[in-house]
């Protein structure tokens, strides 16, 4: 073996050139893959945090049923004490209850329909990033009042701003009229974040008393450590409450439809990665078969003098493996490099794409497993597989007949 | 009496070429003794090479029998018949067949380190036989550093440092003017003496001729003479 490891190593740096290009080809393609992986991760890491982050929280808790049917009447009566049964789970972070409701708001002689959203003004800011979307005025003040946030977008539609009245109507959980006035007190950038452009937010004690509510939430939204142990901490929020009547659902399932377009998107990807293995591998095809070629007479003294068939297919993969080995190294380093730069950098664009509704201005990138590891084993695994032909045929090479050939 | 190390029964070869069948070698009855130094000749076509290939394994019969040192080769197959030539068979090409990425010294040691010899056994006969080729001190070129003679004395090197049961040279001087060619016969001969080691060649050199202690003239296909010599 050590022999073959030795003629393989050899013959690498035999035909300098064309294992430099052999070599360059598989480094970039894995540098290629490394990036895009990389990208793509950063990307939908991005979308996921604006999702998550921003309002929707990695796990929500309903009342069943409710986010089939979300209804002013399906409410959890004590969020205080499934928030304080769960604190202490793993991953957990922190926990904030909400009561939604729709509403026709009204400023002057503008009206626009509405989702109010009741908070806690300290429970929302330690979870969410609600209170960094403040563009103008100021958040919430912790007891309750008169006090309202609305969206820029609705700021236009009822030409409000801070110190504006605006008038709410909707249905009370008792089937009275709700009606109140509240007072303008900021407006929240609606743009790049998965808020609502209509929405407006309240104390959720104030959205209680609108409502006529004596106490309960519609939602109580949960922020992880760590988004990747999401569903594993779905299970233990399920075992810890062990209560029918509450659904615990993880973001992929509140969010289906971005889930369900993200997904789709990255089942895409596939489609480029494939491509480019396809023209990585017809390159190293190239290249090994050029080299059967030209050393058939090689590979026929060398069958005469007593080697084996299967060693010479060994050493055929052996060469292969071995410029692989130092592509892959090569392309994996830079791949990393690229990687890390971006994800500290990333890459602004100048006219912000539109991803579901989101407006999309920065490609950032991650460093993880899936983007090392991915390229490595697919350049890896296709240039050893498209020598597997060309060895057999070498291996297979009648020794009278390889010796004539020039 | 002198064992015979390779005995060749009724062998014919038949190629079919563009679908035409050329008839290589007829029925050819042939023995060589150990520690013979064997000249096949005869004109181009007349079958030599075909019948070295027969010899050493590299070529299967259409009919007959290749026997090498006992055992039947002609009907040996893939491994088999790899390890046999590995460990029975020594050859010397016409165009010396070096190779290429390996110096002097792992080029003679590669066979060894095929049969599994060890590192200390390998140095030193290496070291022996490059002494006896005339190439001491050349361990670390390459072929591509060496003349045409000089490759040839690697190759007879590699051919016998493995102490074969026989060496097949295929027209080992043909490449070599005569100078060269004639010092390097004369080293084959003097380590066939020395050694005892046979030697089957396939030529239509002259000074090979005139230096085989046995000649053998093949003439399309068939043996057409074959007298011992001085």
């Amino acid at each position: 073996m050590g022999l073959l490891v030795k003629i393989a190593f050899r013959n690498i740096f035999r035909h300098k050139r064309r294992s430099l290009l052999t070599g360059l080809m598989m480094a970039g393609g894995c540098l290629l893959f490394a990036v895009f992986i990389g990208m793509v991760d950063g990307s939908y890491g991005l979308l996921i945090n604006m999702f998550t982050l921003d309002h929707t929280g990695h796990i929500q808790i309903h009342r069943k049923g409710y986010l089939n049917k979300p209804s002013i009447y399906k409410i959890m009566r004590n969020p205080s004490s499934i928030g304080n049964r769960i604190h202490d789970l793993p991953y957990i972070k922190s926990w904030t209850p909400r009561v939604y409701t729709p509403a026709l708001a009204f400023a002057g002689t503008k009206t626009s329909g509405v989702q109010l959203m009741g908070i806690d003004p300290v429970r929302e800011a330690k979870t969410t990033r609600l209170r960094e979307k403040i563009k103008t005025g100021r958040f919430l003040s912790n007891k309750p009042g008169d006090e309202i946030i609305i969206s820029d977008r609705l700021s236009r539609i009822l030409k409000a701003g801070p110190g504006s009245r605006i008038a709410l109507i909707a249905q009370g959980v008792d089937g009275s009229i709700a009606n109140d006035l509240f007072t303008v007190i900021g407006i929240t950038d609606s743009r790049q974040s998965s808020y609502g452009g209509t929405t407006c937010y309240v104390h959720i004690d104030s959205a209680r008393n609108f409502l006529s509510m004596t106490g309960g939430a519609h939602e109580i939204a949960i922020v992880l450590t760590d988004y990747s142990k999401t569903l594993k901490t779905v299970q233990l929020i399920k075992h810890k409450l062990n209560d029918g009547s509450l659904e615990i659902e993880p973001w992929q399932v509140v969010e289906a439809q971005f889930y369900r377009a993200m997904q789709a998107d990255i089942r895409g990807n596939w489609i480029t990665i494939i491509v480019f293995t396809i023209i990585i591998a017809i390159g190293v095809l190239n290249t090994v078969l050029m080299m059967v070629l030209e050393r058939t007479r090689e590979f026929g003294v060398m069958k005469a003098l007593g080697t084996r068939p299967s060693q010479i297919f060994t050493l055929i993969l052996l060469e292969t493996a071995s410029l692989s080995l130092f592509s892959i190294i090569a392309g994996t380093l830079a791949g990393i490099t690229a990687n890390w730069i971006l994800s500290v950098h990333g890459i602004h664009l100048s006219n912000p794409v539109d991803w579901g509704g989101f407006p999309f201005d920065t490609i950032t990138s991650k460093i993880s497993l899936r983007s090392v590891f991915i390229p490595v084993v697919v350049i890896a695994a296709s240039a050893v597989a498209v020598s597997i032909p060309p060895a057999i045929r070498a291996s297979r090479i009648r020794p009278v007949k390889a010796l004539r050939s020039v | 009496m002198t064992e015979e190390i390779i005995k060749v029964k009724d062998v014919s070869k038949v190629y079919g070429m563009d679908g035409v069948k050329v008839q290589a070698l007829g029925s050819i009855n042939l023995g060589i003794k150990n520690g013979e130094f064997t000249a096949i000749a005869g004109p181009s076509g007349s079958g030599k090479t075909t019948l070295l290939n027969l010899m050493s394994g590299l070529d299967i019969p259409t009919s007959g029998s290749v026997m090498l040192s006992g055992k039947l080769i002609s009907d040996m197959k893939g491994s088999d018949l790899s390890d046999f030539r590995r460990d029975h068979i020594g050859f010397i090409f016409q165009s010396y067949n070096l190779i290429p990425v390996l110096s002097v010294r792992e080029n003679i040691e590669y066979v060894m380190l095929l049969q599994g010899i060890g590192k200390d056994e390998r140095r030193s006969r290496v070291g022996s036989i490059l002494s006896e080729v005339g190439l001491a001190g050349m361990e670390k070129r390459k072929p591509g550093q060496l003349s045409g003679g000089q490759q040839q004395r690697v190759a007879v090197a590699r051919a016998m440092v493995t102490n074969p049961d026989i060496i097949l040279a295929d027209e080992p001087t043909a490449n070599l003017d005569s100078a060269t060619g004639a010092g390097l016969l004369d080293m084959m001969r003097e380590l066939n003496e020395k050694r005892g080691m046979t030697f089957v060649f396939s030529t239509h050199d002259a000074m090979i001729m005139e230096r085989s202690k046995r000649l053998i003239i093949l003439k399309d296909g068939h043996i057409e003479k074959d007298e011992q010599r001085g």
